[in-house]
């Protein structure tokens, strides 16, 4: 699922500034499961919003929906009368904001949302990364647990020399990427495969402006 | 209850319109005869809210004091507290209702807006019930009595020491103040022509009861010295210096014998026994009886039948038993059988029947009203009427002898039957849905149930209660009563989705305390309401806002704190404390300036409440939240105060600051609230108003 | 004789190192350098060491072969993808860069650009076989050189790591990767390193042991609490603890000394840091009897 954090009032606020009608649409599938842009923080952001106007002396009117995916025109459909607002903050995933912008080409568009990884729930309220989507997943070679996203050098081939009781160097709450693919392997009885040198990633997968085409 | 809803025009349609909305119901309702909303008068009560908690009663228990005195209360043997350490005491939350607003005003009169006249024959529970609905439902009703005053059995027949007087002519005047008519020691046959009533008004209540002692035609049975209950019972209760032998025993193993016992006692009798067929475990009164008579001495002998009593000087000076070595057959039927050898004989001055009552028909005899070959009212039980097309018949007269909330119950539909009849013109089958119950806790939730001891109502000492009629069971205080109603867990009445909204982002399962959310095979989440505790902790988190929390709604919430656009708004848990009781309006209030918002628990408290009290302009909000070892509600997260600094967070982004809003614990006594809430106001002077406000005003 | 022959001779080699300062002001890292003229047999020059940004590192090897001392180039992958790596390899070949020590490189984090973008499109057992391959005459994507280098490719070890299983591992990969000598993070614990020894004498790959000088009781805990696959025994910090300032510089050169009296028998060589003291390498090696 993708993870997005919410951004500040403050920097939602200096982007909306010069406008006094705006549209907060959310979206109701991965960040309303990881609680930053569904209806609820809809309508948080959108009091926030407007009592901080208010205290500017401005008033601001807020118009606040909610849409099941703004990755999908279909479901963006749903958002109503959003000709009567200058502005739309959505608070979707990055590529949501997207969809919404190119639905309405002639509306300016702002993030409310900082869109950050693609993660696993491990308890309410609480996200970890797991995937980088690097285009080529070596998951089999690993133990299951992925060197790219929770590596923070994305090593290939084993710890680095400041991995330090089971934690990685930057930083005692994080855990080494590869002590725990060489812990499960160990589990696994695959340490074996630990010994083969893993070739450089193609990085060519992971950039670029990727597209993916099932039509044929 | 519904009938607060405007399409609902009578008593019985609220009453169903109640259980169709939400046919689940906790088992207490569904054990209550009446079916009365225990969970909202019990909750009323931990709210503070005394005067609309007896109100709430009232809708179901029409006569509150009273039956908060005597009622069996099959309601708290079901309460799912029994489950963790006891039942939830409602008999006694129900009569410190009362108590408290004792000197209440009565009501206003309902406007007699049906046009149609309704007689009452019989001032008793039923007859009084049925006059309440009707009352209610508009109706010009008129009760004829007998007696002096109304009221029935649990008038001449409880005695005061159970129930005082003055509190069943509370209840009575309670039900007079609705408008209806009241003829005291007006007696049907005797004063009026039951012919002329059933001429004279649109329809008729028969609801006379049993108000004649039965004997049983023994040799001896018709000496000095033996007496009938109901008699003895109304001496007792009417006359100051009643008297009675030293020795007496009492015939019957029912609640009326036990009644004649303990009276005895208390009129002086020195030795008291009390001779039943039943053995020990089948005597048919409460087993709280049996305690409370030993405790006073009475001697309980089971498994006797009368043979003979003793006459000397045409006087009682003894009686005999036979073994009675059962009572039913194996059909279950009444039929005794008895072991002749052994006898029993007890001395005695008085020997007391008390095997039960009859129905007194003179008033109805060689009228056009139909009995039967023993003299009992033809009576349909579906439609509650007579051969008389507009005579009704309930309470015990039809029903035979039970429980004053049983003749209630019947009452109700009686008054149903009633309003049917004069609104249509037929009448018809009075079919009343029946509550579904909730299911017990499960195991998982009642582990994670924070214990709670029951409090039990004070009772005079024994050797002390015996020396009087004076009442012998104590009621809660203000506190007692609070804590007490604050034990319901609100069953059935908690989270519930709004299946559109759900992302089955499983917020809920990982936060609710009691296991009570899951996903369903339809992949959006369910609650499972044998496990809800209403606490509301979900909905405050659902991302989504999908959940609705029937005891503590958003619309009910967010009216509570639009109540206040300046000073401060507090929220706290119901059973938090910056309130002091006011005598006058029978409720708690806050002082001046403060407006509590009381939720289930702080916990139900939303980040968007605050920011609500925030924009109608107050000045500050306070949060109190127990401590995690004071709250009903076990969690691991303290959420109230969780929210709170949120809030405080997004506060001082918006530029109100994030001080406007302060995080208290909870406070042993409402002085103590009451000093935090005044440090809080000294703050917020410093700070100057809201500045939503200074905006307003510019 | 070069590091390299030195080595595969058999002689006990010493190595030291300089770290690059931040700005143009070379002189007092010059004055260090001529220092250790003919008392070491090489000399590593850190690259951006612990992410700091410094001069770079072609220049200072530069520096020293001047002065004429053999530098050892560490390259680490934090700061340039395939191309810049390669590229600057080949740079340091026409240089007369003859020794590279393959290393990862700290995070940048840890660093005084802490929001820099992290490289590593490779990591050191990677750049080893690039390395090799650089040696073999052709580039990464496999493309042939015009004139191909001859590096000597050596990488780290960190013996007291925790856990310890990994980081074997990677070390037997870096060997298998081409590694020809290592140099090993500071090690205390002598028997604990011996340990490691015996296990590493089946890889028979050159090793030189890391001495980190101790400066004072309060260093020694500071790299136990912040140095990852450092731990310093309690016996040393209680040797350091009653002395200060001078005295207790010389007991850690005393103690440095000892270490690599034990150690001669056992390594190919010592691989000498001296942060901030790098003028007193010398009474270390005199300490060992060097
Ligand atoms: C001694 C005793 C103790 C009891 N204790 C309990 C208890 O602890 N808990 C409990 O739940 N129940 C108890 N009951 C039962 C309860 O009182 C009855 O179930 C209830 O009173 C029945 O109500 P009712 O209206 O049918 O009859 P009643 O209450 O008996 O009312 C009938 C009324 O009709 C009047 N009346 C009769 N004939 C005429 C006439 N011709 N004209 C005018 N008026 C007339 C009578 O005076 C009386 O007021 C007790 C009953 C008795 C007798
Ligand atoms: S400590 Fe572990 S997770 Fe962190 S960079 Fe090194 S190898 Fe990767
Ligand atoms: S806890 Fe309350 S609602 Fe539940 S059964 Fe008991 S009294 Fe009724
Ligand atoms: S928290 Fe709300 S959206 Fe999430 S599963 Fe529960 S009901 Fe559905
Ligand atoms: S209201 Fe409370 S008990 Fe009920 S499901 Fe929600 S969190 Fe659980």
């Amino acid at each position: 699922m993708i993870v997005a954090e919410p951004k500040s009032l403050d920097e939602i606020k200096a982007m909306v500034d010069g406008y006094d009608r705006v549209l907060m649409v959310g979206c109701g599938t991965c960040v309303e499961v990881c609680l930053t842009g569904g209806e609820r923080s809809v309508n948080l952001t959108a009091t926030a919003l407007r009592l901080a106007r208010k205290v500017d002396g401005r008033d601001i009117e807020v118009g606040e929906q909610t849409v099941i995916r703004q990755c999908d025109f279909e479901y963006l459909d749903e958002v109503k009368d959003a000709d009567k607002y200058e502005a739309i903050v959505s608070l979707a995933c990055g590529v949501g904001i997207q969809g919404i912008a190119r639905k309405f080409p002639n509306t300016p568009i702002f993030p409310g949302v900082n869109t950050t990884f693609m993660g696993f729930n491990e308890e309410y309220g609480y996200y970890t990364e797991m995937c980088k989507g690097c285009g080529e997943c070596i998951l089999h070679l690993t133990g299951g647990v992925c060197p790219v996203a929770r590596c923070a050098k994305s090593l290939l081939n084993g710890p680095c020399g400041g991995t330090n009781n089971g934690k990685c160097e930057i930083g005692s709450d994080k855990d080494c990427g590869w002590v725990l693919i060489y812990n499960k392997m160990e589990q696994l009885g695959t340490l074996d495969k630990f010994k083969e040198i893993n070739a450089p990633k193609n990085y060519g997968k992971a950039g670029n402006i990727r597209s993916m085409d099932l039509r044929k | 209850m519904a009938s607060e809803a405007t399409n609902v025009n009578s008593q019985s349609e609220a009453f169903e319109t109640w259980i169709k909305d939400q046919p689940l119901k906790p088992p207490c309702a569904g054990a209550c005869p009446v079916n009365a909303d225990i969970q909202s008068f019990v909750s009323l009560v931990a709210q503070g809210r005394f005067k609309e908690s007896l109100e709430a009663v009232r809708e179901r228990c029409t006569l509150p004091g009273s039956l908060g005195r005597i009622c069996h209360h099959p309601c708290e043997g079901e309460c799912r507290r029994n489950d963790v350490e006891g039942a939830v005491n409602i008999r006694a939350i129900k009569r410190f209702a009362s108590d408290v607003c004792a000197d209440e005003p009565v009501s206003d009169a309902v406007p007699k807006t049906r046009g149609k006249k309704v007689a009452i024959i019989g001032g008793g529970v039923a007859g009084l019930t049925a006059a309440y609905d009707l009352a209610k439902d508009g109706f010009d009703v008129t009760i004829y009595e007998q007696n002096d005053a109304c009221g029935g059995a649990i008038y001449t027949g409880v005695p005061k020491y159970r129930l005082p007087k003055d509190v069943v002519a509370q209840d009575v005047a309670a039900i007079e103040s609705l408008g209806v008519t009241i003829k005291t020691n007006t007696a049907i046959g005797r004063d009026v022509a039951f012919d002329d009533l059933a001429k004279d008004y649109d329809a008729v209540l028969i609801a006379i009861g049993l108000t004649v002692s039965r004997g049983i035609p023994i040799p001896g049975h018709d000496a000095d010295g033996v007496l009938l209950a109901l008699p003895v019972l109304k001496e007792a209760n009417f006359n100051d210096n009643a008297a009675i032998g030293k020795r007496v025993v009492v015939i019957g193993g029912g609640n009326v014998a036990f009644d004649v016992a303990r009276s005895a006692k208390r009129m002086g009798a020195e030795e008291v026994s009390l001779c039943c067929l039943e053995c020990e475990d089948e005597i048919p009164a409460f087993s709280w009886e049996l305690v409370e008579a030993r405790e006073e001495g009475i001697i309980i002998n089971p498994s006797w039948g009368p043979r003979e009593i003793r006459v000397e000087d045409g006087k009682v000076s003894a009686i005999s038993f036979k073994r009675c070595s059962r009572v039913f057959d194996e059909k279950g039927m009444f039929n005794p059988a008895y072991d002749e050898n052994e006898i029993l004989g007890i001395e005695a001055d008085n020997v007391v029947f008390a095997i039960g009552q009859g129905a007194d028909m003179n008033g109805f005899t060689g009228t056009s009203l139909e009995v039967d070959e023993r003299g009992r009212i033809k009576w349909d039980a579906l439609t509650l009427k007579t051969n008389l097309p507009n005579v009704f018949a309930s309470g015990e007269v039809v029903t035979g002898p039970g429980s004053a909330v049983a003749a209630m119950r019947n009452a109700h539909h009686a008054a149903t039957a009633i309003e049917r009849f004069l609104t249509t013109g037929t009448a018809g089958a009075v079919v009343v849905p029946e509550p579904l119950a909730i299911g017990r806790l499960p195991r998982h939730t009642i582990d994670a149930i924070v214990r709670k001891e029951k409090n039990h109502v004070p009772m005079v000492d024994p050797a002390e209660r015996v020396k009087s009629f004076m009442e012998a069971e104590g009621g809660f205080d203000i506190d007692m009563a609070i804590y007490e109603a604050g034990r319901c867990m609100n069953c059935g009445r908690g989270a519930e989705i709004i299946a559109e909204k759900c992302a089955a982002c499983l917020t809920c399962v990982r936060v609710c305390p009691f296991g009570a959310p899951y996903i369903s095979e339809s992949r959006v989440a369910d609650f499972n309401w044998d496990s809800c505790q209403s606490c509301g902790i979900c909905a405050a988190e659902c991302p989504g806002m999908a959940i609705h929390v029937g005891f503590n709604d958003d619309t009910l919430i967010n009216e509570r704190i639009d109540a206040a656009t300046s000073g401060i708004t507090a929220f706290g848990c119901q059973l938090g404390k910056p309130e002091i009781y006011n005598p006058l309006s029978k409720a708690t209030s806050t002082p001046p300036g403060l407006n509590f918002v009381k939720l289930m628990c702080a916990s139900r408290l939303d980040m968007r409440h605050i920011l609500r009290a925030i924009e109608n302009g107050v000045d500050g909000v306070a949060v109190m939240a127990c401590p995690d070892d004071k709250c009903r509600y076990r969690k691991d997260v303290n959420w109230a105060e969780v929210r709170a600094n949120r809030v405080k967070r997004l506060l001082d982004e918006i530029g109100i600051g994030g001080e406007r809003v302060e995080f208290m614990g909870s406070f042993a006594t409402p002085e103590e609230a009451q000093q935090a809430i005044g440090a809080f106001k000294a703050k917020l002077a410093e700070l100057g108003p809201n500045p939503l406000n200074k905006v307003m005003v510019k | 004789m070069g590091f390299k022959e030195e080595i595969q001779s058999g002689n006990f080699v010493v190595t030291a190192e300089v770290g690059p300062p931040k700005g143009t002001d070379i002189s007092e890292m010059k004055h260090h350098i001529k220092g250790l003229k003919g008392k070491v047999t090489a000399l590593n020059v850190t690259d951006n060491q612990s992410a700091v940004m410094r001069i770079c590192t072609l220049a200072v090897a530069k520096e020293i072969m001047d002065i004429g001392i053999e530098p050892i180039y560490q390259m680490t992958c934090r700061d340039r993808n395939r191309l810049g790596l390669q590229s600057d390899l080949l740079g340091a070949a026409i240089m007369g860069i003859k020794n590279v020590l393959a290393l990862t490189g700290d995070h940048p984090v840890l660093g005084d650009h802490k929001d820099a973008k992290p490289v590593f499109d490779i990591e050191s057992v990677q750049l080893l076989e690039v390395i090799n391959g650089l040696n073999e005459g052709h580039d990464m994507a496999g493309l042939e050189l015009q004139g191909a280098t001859d590096f000597f490719a050596g990488a780290i070890v960190t013996p007291e790591s925790i856990p310890f299983e990994p980081q074997f591992a990677k070390f037997k990969k870096k060997v298998n990767a081409g590694a020809k000598f290592f140099q090993t993070q500071a090690i205390y614990d002598m028997p604990k390193f011996m340990t490691f020894m015996e296990r590493a004498k089946e890889l028979n790959v050159p090793i030189l042991a890391g001495i980190l000088l101790l400066k004072s009781a309060g260093m020694a805990k500071y790299l136990n609490k912040f140095v990852a696959g450092v731990s310093v025994p309690q016996e040393l910090i209680d040797e350091l603890a009653p002395f200060k300032g001078e005295d207790a510089l010389k007991k850690g050169i005393e103690i440095a000394g000892n270490q690599i009296a034990q150690l001669k028998e056992v390594c190919a060589g010592v691989h000498v840091m001296a942060i901030g003291a790098e003028d007193r390498v010398p009474d270390i090696l005199a300490a060992a009897g060097l």
